[in-house]
């Protein structure tokens, strides 16, 4: 049973439309939601932030949204990941395929909407009179760097999850801490030097700057870096689905339990 | 791991002295961050050993239609779902020789907010079945799933009957070797009941397995070759299905009428004394059975007192 088998990738197709259908299906808005919840987040913090930090960046606006974007779509992605082989025990219970299927489409889900806002992302750059540069052809290599990064950490939180159900409560607490600690609306440079190392520590940071670089310039990220979290995310992925591939059986019994 | 791929062979599937251990919770504790660090740390757990299937042993060959009969909590799911490879076990081994899926009342609840039609293409997905082979097919499943006025319904919204159709009509249209039926006859009005049965006389002819589990002694009797009577967990009875429905209503108390078997059996060949004789089998399992649960329930006692005990001297300490 090998998830490079092309059935299975038909398999995450469909589960993965299943999830982006059904994710905004019920509420008034549906689809539009998916679009609106950045969009409205953007409106408050750029009026809350914009007298104060929006003197130390050039182009505020551009600067808050492209890592508003960034972030979400990890943010979204590991909190569905987290709990989706919990809330797909009916299908673990009674088909067999890869496991892992069920965490990819959780993300896939989320990539899906990911997407779509970075359509619209290019649009509004353009309507506030970015014009696009070279580094635009490069937004798809950074897109799968970002994406593999945050497959690695979804499929570990999702893991760690089916043994400890009060992941999902510390996880939310973290992603709320790393939204405050990760320069989204706010430059790296109005942080004290001595801090700005521990900050740097931070792989979202460097992801959210190659965006940046990418679609407006500024100083570019050290793509040392950029591939070093390449890296970690392939190693990541490649770990866990050896622990799920081997241990199915007991994913199962995980479930089964709950 | 992938199914065994071998032709030649007309075994289907093969288990030897197959068991699954659960652990649940006893009532005295709940699972906490103590219990599991303590659990992590030492191994030790508050939780107790439910042992919800043991030895089963058989084999089934080719063409055969397998019926598992027992009260809830026989373990039949449990069966079912190791054999669909589902869950490992914890004793024994099970082999099976072909592409293998279960489907039960649960399918029935798919992806309750997605579309009858949408759920039949997840279905496809779910058990394999490529893109342009499930386009051609798609017709005669929704022709036999007689679902065609309900194709654009939300899957919640149909009954619990009708739902569980999309999954098991995608099912015996789809390729698998052994197909696994986990008390969902039951739910089928009787003209579904009657094109399944059509159904499965034709997987037999092509030589396709299946193991039916279901609480209806028609249903069993009418389709099935051999049966496996489970009873905690353990197997009660294997063979002749006529034989094993019997002795289990006779178990639980209902006392089949000579005249409920199928036509072709002759009633008079069973004299007075083979009845005496199963009649006191019966009853040696019966006391069997008894005297296991006067141990186990001593043991409980034995338990109990320990813990009563534990209790005291807490309640001295804080005194």
């Amino acid at each position: 049973m090998s998830f490079f088998e092309s059935r299975y990738w038909n398999l995450l197709w469909e589960l993965t439309r299943t999830d982006f259908k059904l994710r905004d299906q019920g509420t008034l808005l549906g689809f539009i939601w998916t679009l609106l919840h950045p969009a409205l987040m953007f409106i408050v913090l750029y009026v809350l932030f914009i007298k104060w930090i929006g003197s130390f960046v050039d182009n505020y606006m551009a600067f808050l949204i492209i890592g508003l974007v960034q972030w979400q779509f990890f943010e979204k992605a590991t909190n569905a990941a987290l709990m989706s082989l919990r809330n797909k025990s009916l299908l673990i219970r009674t088909f067999k395929f890869p496991r892992e299927i069920i965490v990819f489409s959780a993300v896939g889900g989320i990539l899906w909407s990911y997407l779509l806002e970075l359509v619209v992302l290019f649009l509004f750059l353009m309507a506030i009179g970015i014009s696009p540069g070279p580094g635009w052809f490069l937004i798809p290599a950074a897109v799968v760097v970002h994406l593999i990064f945050t497959l690695g950490i979804s499929m570990v939180l999702a893991l760690v999850a089916l043994e400890y159900e009060d992941l999902s409560r510390i996880w939310s607490i973290v992603a709320q801490a790393g939204f405050y600690l990760t320069p989204i609306f706010y430059p790296l440079h109005i942080i004290a030097e001595s801090r700005q190392k521990y900050m740097t520590l931070n792989p979202m940071l460097h992801l959210i700057e190659m965006f940046r670089s990418l679609l407006v310039g500024g100083s570019p990220p050290s793509w040392a870096i950029i591939v070093a979290i390449l890296a970690v995310g392939i190693a990541l992925i490649g770990a866990t689905m050896i622990i799920f591939h081997r241990n199915d059986k007991w994913i199962a019994d995980c479930v089964l339990e709950q | 791991m992938m199914p065994k791929q071998v032709h030649s062979n007309d075994l289907a599937l093969k288990t030897s002295n197959l068991g699954k251990r659960y652990l649940i919770a006893s009532q005295a504790e709940k699972e906490g961050i103590f219990t599991t660090t303590r659990r992590l740390l030492t191994g030790r757990t508050s939780r107790k050993e439910l042992w919800a299937l043991r030895g089963v042993t058989l084999e089934l060959r080719r063409g055969e239609i397998l019926g598992i009969i027992g009260p809830n909590g026989a373990g039949k799911t449990t069966l079912v779902m190791l054999l669909s490879d589902i869950l490992g076990p914890t004793q024994g081994s099970v082999e099976v020789y072909g592409k293998t899926s279960q489907f039960s009342q649960l399918s029935s609840g798919l992806q309750a907010r997605l579309t009858v039609i949408e759920n039949f293409w997840v279905v496809a997905a779910l058990l394999g079945i490529p893109k342009r082979q499930f386009r051609k097919m798609l017709p005669e499943i929704i022709e036999f799933s007689g679902l065609q006025e309900y194709l654009y319904a939300k899957q919640g919204e149909l009954s619990e009957g009708l739902a569980s159709r999309v999954a098991f009509s995608v099912a015996v249209h789809s390729d698998l070797d052994i197909i696994l039926v986990d008390e969902m006859l039951s739910v089928g009005d009787e003209v579904f009941k009657r094109k399944c049965a059509e159904v499965f006389k034709r997987f037999q002819e092509d030589g396709r397995t299946m193991v039916i589990v279901s609480h209806g002694m028609e249903t069993i009797q009418e389709m099935c070759t051999r049966c496996l009577y489970l009873k905690d967990g353990k197997p009660r009875f294997l063979g002749e299905t006529r034989e094993a429905t019997q002795l289990y209503l006779e178990d639980i108390g209902v006392r089949s009428k000579p005249t409920s078997g199928p036509p072709e059996q002759d009633d008079g060949s069973k004299n007075e004394g083979e009845n005496l004789a199963d009649l006191r089998r019966a009853l040696d399992a019966e006391k069997n059975e008894l005297r296991e649960e006067w141990k186990k329930l001593n043991a409980e006692k034995a338990e109990l007192a320990a813990g009563w005990k534990e209790l005291e001297k807490a309640r001295k300490r804080l005194k």
